[in-house]
């Protein structure tokens, strides 16, 4: 299998040398995702999951190291409309329809009116959303403004999906209902997907592979597998190799302290 | 590609998901929508309404009552009287000062918006300019407001430059900061699809800064009605500032009260004007959905 992503030993220092502000989010990183892929990585706050995800996708250059996108460099992978992107929070512009959301990027490219529409309507129905073009952002749901986000992410068809805790601000009734929803969307697209977060439950069920992260600085601390079939549905969760690997990973994310010198922040972290 | 029943289940529960508070927009029927608020807001102002009439009653019985003198407080009967029976003589003065209002208004904010966008793409024209702009702030305008009649004659120019500088300010300050609000991961959005700088500006700076612009609007237009007003007090023979200056020496309380009586109906049109405008062209903050853009 072709690899995809490959992160080369990135590291990246946020301040000024010698500077008491100063500050390292990521040593290291080093892994690949294999074209096709789903790959999570898992990790507590600040361990620059974020972080890496932008450097991956060229928005952010690394102080060290490089990322390879389909043996090009990563700002040539950008330049080809390589990545679709769904941000922590919806970030529709409030001022378009559905629609008009979905359609965004691909009016940036320059495509024609009646394809743009077209396509937006394909990717709305392909979430869900069909009937719901003409609603402003304010009109629906957190999750239904998520849903939009990914119509949108996928609208211009890049060959890899990058998503940052993308169900990190809905309830948990609709976060579950996403991870699913996304698995279909993921089925019937079958893009390269990597994607930050910080359930465990959600890493498990979506992903082929997940790769946990050490506190700051972030540092790969174990890649695996997750052999569990496909498709992957609601009850996959109650399945014993579900709540294996969800153990081992809660296991491997408690075994540290949460950050550094300060213990009281264990309480409220992860899982 | 078959799919679970789960997964269909929560493809259709997605319909309980949907809040279906409001009906589509299209932008048709802005208007409409504006001309429905606009009911809703005649409504909503009836208790002002009846309260203004109390007091219109009550001034009304104790000018009568006391037998108050007309150049003293003219009743509020004697004020419409005049206003109607002067009425074509008070339309030029009012349409004197509206000119005067809207071409000061216009350069005031053609000025305005040209300065925020140098402020916001020059970080030079930013240190420069802002400090100075937001001092001059408190230059009392009414005080050099006779400065301009000595150097701009005691024609219009002078009423429409006094109008431009007192109400360019609330818009460079509103349009500078909604130019800056825009959110960083939206930039990187578009970045992704190897948006232009310019399209990061008509695609979304722009769009964005909207609703701070018009807030600008709104406060800059009410400015301008005094401008137009305190440019006449100083040097005028023509305009509802020239008539209240006018009537006043003249002792005619009642003209002055129906000079009055225009300018704030002209201020009121005016504001609306521009609350209309701002519902064709502008989304508006409250349309915003939580959790930001």
């Amino acid at each position: 299998m072709a690899n995809a992503i490959e992160v080369d030993r990135v590291g990246l220092t946020y301040g000024a040398e010698g500077s008491a502000r100063r500050v390292e989010a990521l040593r290291d990183v080093g892994f690949t995702v294999g074209e096709g892929q789903f790959v999570s990585i898992i990790g507590p706050s600040g361990c620059g999951k974020s972080t890496l995800l932008k450097i991956v996708a060229d928005l952010l250059p690394p102080s060290s190291g490089r990322v390879t996108v389909f043996d090009g460099d990563a700002h040539t992978a950008r330049a080809g409309r390589s990545f679709g992107f769904v941000f922590q929070t919806p970030l529709l512009f409030p001022w378009r329809t559905s629609l008009d959301n979905v359609a965004l990027m691909l009016e940036v490219q320059g495509f024609g009116r009646a394809e743009r529409r077209e396509r937006a309507r394909r990717y709305l129905d392909l979430v869900g959303l069909s009937g719901f073009e003409a609603y402003r952002p304010g009109e629906l749901s957190g999750g239904m403004q998520q849903r939009v986000s990914i119509a949108r992410a996928l609208s211009f068809d890049p060959r890899i999906l990058l998503m940052d805790e993308p169900f990190g601000s809905l309830d948990a009734i609709t976060r579950d209902r996403m991870g699913v929803e996304l698995l279909r969307i993921w089925e019937r697209t079958r893009k390269t997907v990597l994607l930050v977060t910080h359930s465990i439950q959600e890493a498990v069920l979506l992903s082929d592979t997940v790769i946990s992260f050490t506190p700051r600085p972030g540092r790969v601390r174990a890649v695996h597998s997750i052999d569990l079939p496909r498709p992957r549905t609601q009850e996959t969760r109650l399945s014993p190799g579900f709540i294996e690997y969800s153990r081992i990973l809660l296991k491997e994310l408690e075994g540290e302290p949460f950050l550094e010198g300060a213990p009281s922040f264990r309480e409220s972290g992860t899982a | 590609m078959t799919f679970s029943a789960p997964e269909l289940r929560d493809t259709g529960g997605l319909v309980l998901e949907a809040t279906r508070r409001h009906a589509p927009k299209s932008a048709g029927t802005a208007v409409a929508a504006a001309l429905r608020e606009g009911a809703a807001a005649v409504t909503d102002n009836i208790p002002a309404a009846l309260f203004f009439l109390l007091l219109l009653v009550v001034w009304q019985v104790v000018v009568t009552v006391r037998h108050v003198s007309d150049f003293v407080l003219p009743s509020p009967l004697v004020i419409l009287e005049t206003t109607l029976q002067y009425f074509p003589l008070l339309m030029r003065h009012t349409w004197t000062t509206t000119y005067e209002i809207g071409i000061g208004f216009i350069i005031g904010n053609a000025i305005a918006v040209a300065m925020a966008l140098l402020i916001v793409n020059s970080r030079l024209a930013e240190k420069a300019l802002y400090p100075l702009l937001i001092a001059s702030q408190t230059v009392p305008k009414v005080a050099i407001a006779p400065l301009f009649i000595i150097w701009f004659g005691s024609g219009v120019a002078p009423k429409v430059i006094i109008t431009a500088v007192i109400c360019f300010f609330p818009t460079v300050v509103n349009t500078v900061q909604g130019l800056k609000a825009t959110d960083e991961n939206a930039i990187d959005l578009l970045r992704l699809v190897a948006a232009s700088r310019i399209q990061v500006f008509t695609k979304l700076q722009f769009p964005n800064a909207l609703p701070y612009f018009f807030a600008g609007l709104k406060i800059s237009i009410a400015l301008a009605v005094i401008g137009a007003i305190i440019g006449e007090w100083v040097g005028a023979n023509s305009g509802l500032g020239y008539v209240i200056m006018y009537s006043t020496q003249t002792l005619r309380t009642d003209f002055m009260f129906a000079a009055l009586l225009l300018i704030s109906v002209l201020g009121v049109v005016l504001y609306l004007i521009v609350v209309l405008l701002e519902r064709l062209f502008s989304w508006r903050a409250s349309d915003r959905p939580v959790g930001g853009l």
